[in-house]
This record gives structure tokens, sequence and C-alpha cells, in this order.
């Protein structure tokens, strides 16, 4: 009972007891850096005198810089960004996988932003930097290309994925009948990662990479982009035209969604998850050892649904998302027509002035932890996605500015 | 065994009680409010957004504040806990069995603390150099525990304890060594306990595991 009494006489008093003290530089340092990092330092943390001095010195910015040097700006606050845009779940709980470390590894060597979509390797962990008693099981075949293994063994705590990493030229894919790693014919940098195909291309009809890469990296879920003013010639043929026997329901309900997704939808033909490893049909031999080619039969599935409809015979795509209203809201920049395969793809993404937006929404959640709308705050999201352009698509850049924004801090 | 387990029981009261009990809404960044402008931040103001630290964030924070470097013990409370953590960063997602998955995280890195900083001299230790571990809790005076405090919350809060909350740690240690049966009083583990309770309410508090 006495114990009880105590309790609440201590919770009523704790209540109360909510201190005002008034920030200095030292206390403004150690929260920049804490909101940078993703972690609490302790107040002796050797990077806070140099952040303190910038901050006295109104240089924000500088001072941002040096709180990047924080490891875990890259192990905490970087990767949980990328995992989140890594799977379908859209959780920071995905694991660490090729996705996320390449994501890293961009972000950390100051790359163009845009090799997120275009970029011809990859980053694995160096098995040479691990602690005594740590070990990162490495072998191309088994731990990377055929499961996520590898990554699973980087994820430790004790790891510091900022050393860790280091960028491979290249991407490895399965030659499964030869049970060899083979270079990757259409690399388009995370968008060709084991997690996100293997993520998107499992099941189903090669849909949802489309779907996903503009979820992810245009910050539009499909309902904000589908069209049905546009040409519905790309539609498949296991996409009724008589739902329920209404074709009025296709016009309104089905055709907005598909004359887009399905525009964009070849890009993918020649991709599969098979056996837990990505296949690409222009590394797979038969058993006279020629190339397969063509596309994933399930780009063609059902095909009695609507006879009539698209037959996909090659890895090309057409850009419908050109109506006036999706024109506006993304930006394009160069050739959108159209073009062949996954890196083409992540091209004509990666350069629009959108991409540069969703990816300012996507710092910006990821540093200040809360949400920010395309519909109230566009005025933000294109100031620094112009930012971001004008620094080379720099992410380091990016967070540099944009966590010690007013908007972010309140 | 008793003891051990009845002293436990006891911090098990006290620490979710405490570990709510220090937020400190204080004078936070001021921002430039220009329209259009997004200038960067230049004197201070009195609000701030804060957000809840998932599991990863939470072990890297601990091991940073306490110096404790991963052993299996961590590693092992961190892989069972984690799944209670937030995923989203949201003040609404804190819940009772999250609050208990932290304090017990935050034990296991206090308890290696702890443990490290006792089995070396006073003089090497950063944290518990007033604290005499051969003796029972009844030695652990006013003053050799409020520089505990004080450190402690230098290093995990980044400033000195209130007025207010150090009478909280002072009022939980009474109740605490009048929780201990008299024949147990100069038990060496009773000191190692207080200073675990000590260390886990202020490693489990709002104050540390908001961001």
């Amino acid at each position: 009972m006495k114990s009880v009494k105590a309790t609440v006489l201590l919770v009523t008093i704790m209540v109360f007891s909510i201190s005002a003290v008034a920030l200095d530089a030292d206390r403004e340092a150690k929260r920049l850096l804490e909101r940078i990092s993703g972690s609490k330092v302790p107040g002796d943390n050797p990077l806070l005198p140099r952040i303190k001095k910038h901050i006295q010195n109104g240089q924000w910015h500088l001072a941002a810089d040096v709180a990047m040097e924080h490891p875990d700006f890259l192990n905490i606050t970087v990767k949980q960004m990328a995992q989140k845009m890594s799977t379908r779940e859209e959780s920071i709980t995905a694991p660490l996988s090729d996705f996320v470390a390449t994501f890293i590894g961009i972000v950390r060597d100051n790359l163009d932003g845009r090799n997120l979509l275009t970029g011809d390797f990859q980053y694995i962990g160096d098995k040479d930097k691990a602690p005594a008693g740590v070990n990162i099981r490495s072998e191309y075949s088994a731990h990377i290309v055929k499961s996520n293994t590898h990554y699973s063994d980087l994820e430790s705590l004790k790891l510091d994925l900022g050393k860790m990493l280091m960028s491979i030229k290249g991407q490895m894919i399965l030659q499964s009948r030869t049970d060899t790693v083979v270079y990757n014919p259409d690399p388009a940098g995370v968008l060709t990662s084991r997690a996100f195909l293997g993520a998107h291309t499992t099941a189903g009809t090669n849909r949802r990479p489309v779907e996903f890469t503009f979820r992810q990296f245009m910050c539009s879920p499909i309902e904000e982009w589908a069209d049905s003013a546009v040409s519905d010639a790309r539609i498949g043929r296991d996409i009724d035209r008589y739902p329920g026997g209404d074709h009025t329901r296709f016009q309104v309900s089905c055709k907005g969604c598909h004359t887009v997704m399905d525009g964009y939808r070849g890009a993918f033909a020649k991709w599969n998850l098979t056996n837990d490893f990505i296949s690409n049909r222009d590394v797979q031999v038969d058993g006279n050892g020629q190339i397969v080619g063509g596309v994933e039969g399930k780009l063609n599935g059902n095909g009695a649904v609507f006879p009539n409809g698209f037959v996909t015979t090659d890895n090309s795509f057409v850009n419908n998302a050109r109506g006036p209203a999706n024109a506006a809201k993304f930006g394009w920049r160069g050739n959108v027509d159209g073009g062949y395969g996954v890196k083409d793809f992540g091209r004509i993404i990666s350069d629009s002035s959108r991409f540069s937006e969703c990816m300012v929404k996507r710092v910006f959640e990821s540093v200040c932890r809360k949400k920010i709308s395309f519909e109230t705050q566009s005025a933000y999201l294109k100031h620094f996605a112009e930012s971001f352009e004008a620094n080379n698509y720099s992410f380091k850049a990016l967070y540099r500015y944009v966590a010690v924004t007013e908007e972010c801090v309140r | 065994m008793r003891r051990t387990i009845k002293s436990l029981l006891l911090w098990g009261v006290c620490v979710p009680s405490l570990m709510v009990s220090f937020m400190n809404c204080s004078q936070l960044v001021a921002l430039d409010s220009s329209p259009g402008e997004f200038a960067a931040i230049h004197s201070s103001v009195d609000e701030q957004n804060f957000s809840v630290q998932s599991a990863e964030q939470l072990a890297r924070s601990m091991a940073s504040v306490t110096g404790v470097t991963y052993v299996d013990s961590i590693v092992n409370e961190y892989n069972s806990r984690k799944a209670l953590m937030t995923t989203d960063y949201s003040i609404e997602s804190v819940n009772a069995p999250m609050m208990v998955s932290i304090a017990n995280l935050g034990s296991q890195y206090c308890n290696e603390l702890v443990r490290s900083e006792s089995s070396v001299k006073s003089g090497e230790r950063m944290h518990f150099k007033t604290i005499d571990f051969s003796k029972g809790v009844s030695a652990v005076d006013a003053t050799s525990f409020d520089k505990v405090l004080k450190s402690l919350s230098q290093k995990f809060w980044g400033r000195e304890p209130s007025a207010d909350e150090r009478n909280i740690f002072i009022e939980s240690k009474q109740e605490f060594i009048r929780a201990i049966p008299v024949n147990n009083v100069n038990s060496t583990a009773q000191t190692r306990s207080l200073m675990l309770m000590t260390c886990t309410s202020m490693l489990a508090s709002l104050e540390f595991i908001l961001i």
C-alpha cells in the first residue's frame, strides 16, 4: 500500500515537474546532431564543439554538415528511409537488403541521386572490415544473389554500415541453368535490386513494379495518376473490357489506371522472381546453351479474357502519363515518349521534376520524422527540389538544407 | 534469490512511473519565418516536434550514451523486444508493452554499465565514482547519490536533473531502501540494484526515448 501511495505521489509530482531550461548553443548543437543522426548522443560527443561553433556563427548548414559525420546518420536516418521504400510493407523494420545498402552507399559517396534508378553498380559489405568475431557470409551466388544472407549478417548492431559498405561495379544476377552469376543486362539502380524486384515481381503480372516505382520515387499512388483520356492500346489481354458485362465499368473503374500502368509494364517484361532469385530472360539459357530471350509468360497470361488486348513481345514501353494533369504533376524532361527496359524507365522517372520533389519529401520525412504534403507544402518541396538538382542531386546537400528549416524543426 | 526478486519487483513498479516523468519541454530552436524563403534557424523559440525512437534508434542511442558495447544479453533482449517498438515514430504509437520493452532493453545496458563500473576502482569509473559497491545500500548517502544522478543525467539527457526530478529520485531511493528486508540491508547486491534502477529510469524516460 505504501508503495502504491509513493508511486502515485511520485507520478503527481512528476507531472508538474516539467522544467523549462533555456536552450543555449550547447543544447541546440545536441538537438541538431540528434535530429540528423536519429539517435541520442552524450553531451561530450566529439562532434558537438564543431557544431556549436558553426551555430554560434549562424552557419547552420555547416553545422548540419558536421552532424552528418555521425555514423548513425547513415546507420539510422538514411537506412530507415531506404527500408521504408524497399518493400510492399513500407516499414522501417524491413530487412537490410541490396536496395537499402545501395541507397546508403549513394548517399555516403555523394553520388548523383538519379543513380538510384539508373546506376549500374551495387553495394555490398566488405567482410574484411568486420570486427573480430563477426562473420559476414559473402559468397556471391549463395548469400547475395540467391538469398539475403549477406545483408542479414551485415545488419548486426555491431556493424557500422558507413564503414562496411563498398561499391561493386555492375549488378550480378543468376543464370539458373548453369548456376553461374552473370552481369545484369538491364541494370537500373535499386529498381533492379533483388529486394525491389523480389517484392514486386513475385506472382502478379509485373504491374506492381510500375506502381511501386511511382509510389516510392514519385510519391504518387496509382489513384493520383490514373488517366482515362489517354490511349488504351497497351492494356493487356488479361483485363476484362466488359467486367460484369458492362463496358462502362471498364471505362470508369479500370481503364484510367491501366492506360498508364500497362503502358510502362513492358519495361519489366523480362523480369521475374523464381525460387528466391530474380531472373532476366536475356541471360537465361535453354538446354542448348542458347539465350531464352522473349518475355515472361505472365505478361500475356489469361489471354482469353480479352483476346484483342495488347500482346507483349519485348521490353518496350510507352509513357502514357503525359495527359495534361500528369504532365504538370510529373514535369517530364528530355525524351519521355518511351523506351526499352527498366534502365530507360528509371531514366525517365529520375529526370522528372517530380522525382526531385519526391526525394525532398523522403528526406524531410526521414530527418524531421513527420509528414509533409504535396497539397499544402508544394512551395517548400519545389524550392528544395530545385536546390537538390542544383547540387547535382546530392542527398547530403538536401539533408543539409532541409534539416535546419523551420518546417522541419517545428 | 528471493531478495533479488523482491528488489527487481520494486524497481519494476518504480521504473515505469519514473520513465514517463522526465520530459523536458525546454525552449527550443526558433526559425526565420520569412515567407517563401525557408531560411535556416537563427534564434530560439519554444516549440518543437518530437518523435519516438524506433528499436534500432534506441539500441544505438543507449549504446552511445552508456558507452556499453553490444554483448549477447543486449542483442538477445533487442531481438526479443524490437517487434514491440514503434515503426512510425508516432507518439500515438506508445503503449504499455512498448514502455516495458524499452525499460527492459535499457536495463540490459544499465546492468552492463553497473557491472563494468563496479568491477573497477572508483577513480576509474565514469558515473559511480562515489558508490562503494562493497557495502550495503545504507552506505549510499545523499551526497554520493546526488553525484550519480548528476553524472547520469548529464550523459543521458545532456543536462542536470531539475530540483523536482532530483527529489523524485531521492524519494524512489528511500522507498527502495524501505522495501528491503532488514536482514538484507547490508547486501551489496542491493547497492547494485539501486544503481540499476536509477540508471534504467533515466534511460527509459520519455526525455530519452523522444527525439
